[in-house]
């Protein structure tokens, strides 16, 4: 994986989502949706950035 | 003794002082002691003692004894490219990255040190056998000595390079958020989309902001190498909070286009803002990143006029 790739998708809309090849996940709500993106920014190392569209991305800078 | 013999000596004595005076081990602990240390003074005793030996083998028309002294010099060289590999093997190690430009000025400043020793004992002898011809023995010794003590000082002082204070204004800003953007002083540095971390980071991290003093150091600060370079420097004094699985916490310099002023992110343990701010103060201006538009003006004016 090279610098700076979005490592997941978390989002509470899923239609805000096309299949772009990145491991997306869906949530019930906005509490959910940061508890699992802090939980897989822990995992990856990465950092979540807010899309501020129900959307947040995981990248590892 | 030999009269090269003592003059070899007293020369070799001499280029290793003046690696001694510059060899020193401050808060960035590098060289490491003391083995890096040991190390960087075999390095100078040796170029020390090819300095010195070269003018009395040239007198004695030994001629391959002087060509040592061109193989030493490419050997010396190999100096630079050790240090950046070691220093570049380590750079993972490190929580904030020393950087690129960091790693090859600190390179090029042990390389030239070496030289220093080198071109110091070699300077004594030349001074030495050009004043014996004027001089007495005992004479020609000490003006050579004083001569040479006085170009290693110039060396000294002129080699020690400049500080971000001499090319900046440095203030403590405060750090906002709008949504999840963190903006010190109109620049928005980074998007943390985790409440809680941006949350910590409004709360503990100090916003600087390096407002340029002049043309020359818009430009030299805006290199990423000599910001990175502040970034490291301040969070080996001032500690930082920050873990392996917290890139939210990274400390961050970033650039305003408009106006060139460069915003700083950092959260660091030291809470004293003196002490924030001198860290950055005193931090090197990199010889790499070092650039001079305003002897382009000049040229230009000066051509104009011609």
């Amino acid at each position: 994986m090279s610098k700076d790739d979005i490592v997941a998708i978390v989002t509470t809309d899923k239609k805000k989502i096309l299949h772009s090849g990145v491991a997306a996940f869906l949530c019930d709500n906005i509490e959910e949706r940061d508890n699992v993106s802090l939980l897989i920014s822990k995992v990856t190392q990465g950092m979540v950035h807010d899309l501020e569209n129900g959307c947040v991305i995981i990248v590892r800078h | 003794m030999h009269e090269f013999v003592v003059v070899s000596i007293i020369a070799s004595v001499i280029g290793l002082l003046a690696r001694l005076i510059m060899l020193r081990s401050d808060y960035r602990q590098y060289p490491s002691s003391p083995h890096s240390i040991l190390s960087h003074i075999v390095m100078a005793a040796i170029a020390s003692v090819l300095g010195a030996v070269a003018v009395p083998a040239f007198l004695e028309k030994e001629y391959t004894a002087v060509t040592f002294l061109t193989l030493a010099a490419t050997q010396f060289r190999e100096i630079r490219s050790v240090e950046r590999e070691s220093l570049q093997s380590l750079e993972e190690t490190e929580l904030v990255e020393r950087g690129q430009a960091y790693i090859e000025d600190t390179a090029k400043k042990f390389e030239s040190r070496n030289y220093v020793a080198m071109a110091s004992s070699f300077g004594y002898s030349v001074l030495y056998y050009v004043s014996k011809l004027y001089l007495n023995k005992q004479f020609s010794m000490v003006l050579s000595f004083i001569l040479i003590c006085a170009f290693i000082c110039f060396l000294y002082f002129h080699m020690r390079g400049g500080r971000i204070e001499q090319i900046a204004k440095i203030e403590l800003k405060e750090v906002k958020n709008n949504g999840p953007l963190i903006i010190v002083d109109d620049v928005v540095l980074v998007n943390i989309g985790n409440k809680k971390s941006q949350q910590i980071v409004l709360e503990n991290a100090v916003g600087i902001v390096l407002t340029p003093k002049n043309k020359d150091a818009e430009v030299t600060l805006s290199n990423l190498g000599q910001r990175q370079a502040i970034l490291s420097n301040c969070s080996i004094q001032l500690g930082i909070k920050k873990d392996v699985d917290e890139p939210d916490f990274t400390p961050l310099a970033r650039r305003n286009p408009q106006t060139g002023k460069i915003a700083i992110l950092i959260l660091c343990m030291e809470d004293d803002k003196d002490i924030i701010i001198d860290s950055v103060a005193r931090t090197p201006i990199l010889e790499s990143a070092k650039r001079k538009p305003s002897m382009f003006y000049k040229n230009l004016n000066k051509d104009k006029k011609v």
